[in-house]
């Protein structure tokens, strides 16, 4: 296992650690309750509000909640998630046949883009306008297009590993 | 025939440990083995529960919100009965409560599974000693069964136990934490190791590894692109107008316009489906590529011939291909497609549950190899 290796290895399982986190500070916060649950609590006091002319304000504080459960509970999936799959980049890792200069920028790139895309997603929550949606879309298009380089490298070295059998 | 096909199979085991290098999933290692059970183990009751789920709940429990939003919150509107409005509510939230606490079991025993499996094969990197690594991976396998347990009781429990529930659950999440974490501080200085390379490739060699590592691949980088178009359709369409038709609805009924606020109601479950069951497709095609790159890894230690190993790793991937691929059809085309992929669905349970029963029989043959 090279060095390059152990730290993707290390950053994967503290991403992994992150996502768990982010997972018991929303369980704790919304006490136990189920998105579908939360969602429908939050639907139905907008919609409710609107009904009977609430203020602007208090609506649409109503429909964000709905926003926040979602942005909050995708975060926590997406992290642990692509760390799982940063794993598996690992254990592939001596099968992708490229320079290793390229091979470390791509896992890199990788990681950066799991670190940029929850970030975005969970920002949006706090900011408004375009910026955090570029954010998260940023992120999951560096994670897309790393996976794709290593995937492209994974299937010639496996190709070129078959051929003499 | 058979009995020398074992002989051979254990000769080549035994030279692989004599050289010292049988590190990706050292079979001496009960860290490893138990991860590994433990990981399949979990992966396979999640794939169950949301089979069970899929076929037995979810499509009744879908017909019974609209039934209960039609026949009798609407008319409770209608005609303004506060009490009648706060029945049929709550029947609802209990409802998507069953729903949200299964999914979440499915999801985190999956989630938990895919941590167990991966770090299995890590590992032969760690510094610590065996106990301690055994301990790490009691804590994962263990905290990840008694988290989603939890999860899944807490519906059915009396409320006075719920708590004891939530208390499991956060119990058993704080122990993968900890074997996450310990397993994190476990690869900090590790010694390097030269072998790796070789050794992957040699565990990846096989037909049926290679298939699950491709499969595997392809299914992971297709799930993040149509995720990536989804979270726009999401963000721009889907997500705004939840509310502008459950207002609608609302301001229907209201208004006593029975036909207005019954197909606004239908559209906002029609839409709320849709999303359940596109995001339903998205995770599972990750998913299901995740678990195929992992079980590639294992393969090697799968007791079964070359052609039997072949014919399950492909079985499958033709579940784990077409499974989302019909999930996705079902939001679109309806109840034909969701039995499609319900009928993969299974094909892949089947296929995990032979590689389980392959992985027995390895680890039986070996101790009885290795038994004093």
């Amino acid at each position: 296992m090279s060095s390059t290796q152990r730290r993707l290895a290390a950053a994967a399982l503290l991403l992994v650690a992150t996502g768990i986190l982010v997972g018991f500070a929303h369980a704790a916060i919304v006490r136990y309750n189920t998105l579908p649950v939360l969602q429908y609590r939050a639907h139905w006091t907008a919609a409710s509000l609107a009904t009977q002319h609430g203020s602007r304000e208090v609506i649409q504080a109503a429909g964000h909640k709905s926003y926040t459960y979602t942005r909050v509970v995708d975060a926590h999936t997406h992290i642990i998630k692509v760390a799982t799959v940063l794993l598996l980049v690992v254990l592939v890792y001596p099968l992708i046949s490229l320079p290793e200069k390229r091979k470390r920028t791509l896992a890199i790139l990788f990681l950066a883009g799991n670190c940029a895309f929850p970030l975005g997603v969970l920002a949006e929550i706090y900011v408004r306008g375009r910026s955090a949606q570029a954010l998260a879309a940023v992120g999951a298009m560096l994670i897309i297009v790393a996976f794709a380089g290593m995937l492209w490298g994974l299937l010639w070295g496996t190709a070129v590993r078959a051929e003499p059998s | 025939m058979d009995q020398e096909r074992n002989r051979q199979f254990l000769q080549q085991q035994r030279t692989v440990t004599a050289a010292g290098a049988a590190f990706v999933l050292d079979q001496r290692s009960s860290a490893a083995r138990f991860l590994v059970f433990g990981g399949i183990s979990l992966i396979l009751a999640g794939m169950l529960l949301g089979e069970v789920f899929a076929i037995f709940i979810s499509h009744v429990a879908s017909a019974h919100i609209r039934r209960e939003w039609v026949a009798n919150v609407i008319p409770a509107i209608e005609q303004h009965d506060l009490s009648a409005i706060s029945v049929g509510y709550n029947r609802i939230e209990d409802l998507l409560e069953r729903r949200g606490r299964i999914m979440d079991t499915h999801s985190h025993m999956i989630a938990y599974g895919f941590v167990a499996l991966a770090l299995a094969l890590l590992q032969p990197m760690s510094k610590y000693s065996e106990p301690i690594r055994r301990a790490l991976a009691l804590c994962i396998v263990l905290g990840g069964l008694i988290q989603s347990v939890s999860v899944f009781a807490s519906y059915w429990v009396i409320q006075q136990a719920r708590e004891w529930a939530w208390i499991a659950s956060a119990g058993g999440g704080a122990l993968v934490l900890l074997g996450v974490l310990g397993s994190y501080t476990g690869l900090r200085g590790a010694p390097l190791r030269s072998d790796f390379a070789g050794e992957t490739s040699r565990r990846l060699s096989s037909a049926s590894s290679r298939i699950l590592l491709r499969t595997g691949a392809f299914l992971i980088l297709a799930g993040m692109v149509f995720g990536f178009y989804y979270a726009w359709v999401f963000v721009t369409q889907h997500e705004p107008r939840q509310i502008a038709l459950l207002d609608d609805a609302l301001n229907s009924a209201m208004s006593r316009n029975s036909s207005g606020a019954t197909g606004s109601i239908m559209a906002y479950r029609a839409l709320q489906s849709r999303i359940a069951i596109v995001t339903a497709a998205h995770s599972h095609v990750i998913e299901m590529g995740i678990m195929a790159m992992l079980l590639a890894f294992v393969q090697d230690f799968v007791f079964l011939s070359d052609r039997w190993k072949r014919r399950w790793a492909t079985l499958f991937c033709i579940g784990g291909v077409v499974m989302p691929i019909c999930t996705y059809c079902a939001s679109i085309f309806g109840l034909v497609f969701a039995g499609f992929a319900d009928t993969f669905g299974i094909m892949s349970v089947v296929a995990l549950f032979a590689m389980l029963c392959g992985l027995v029989r390895h680890t039986g043959a070996i101790e009885a190899r290795y038994a004093p």
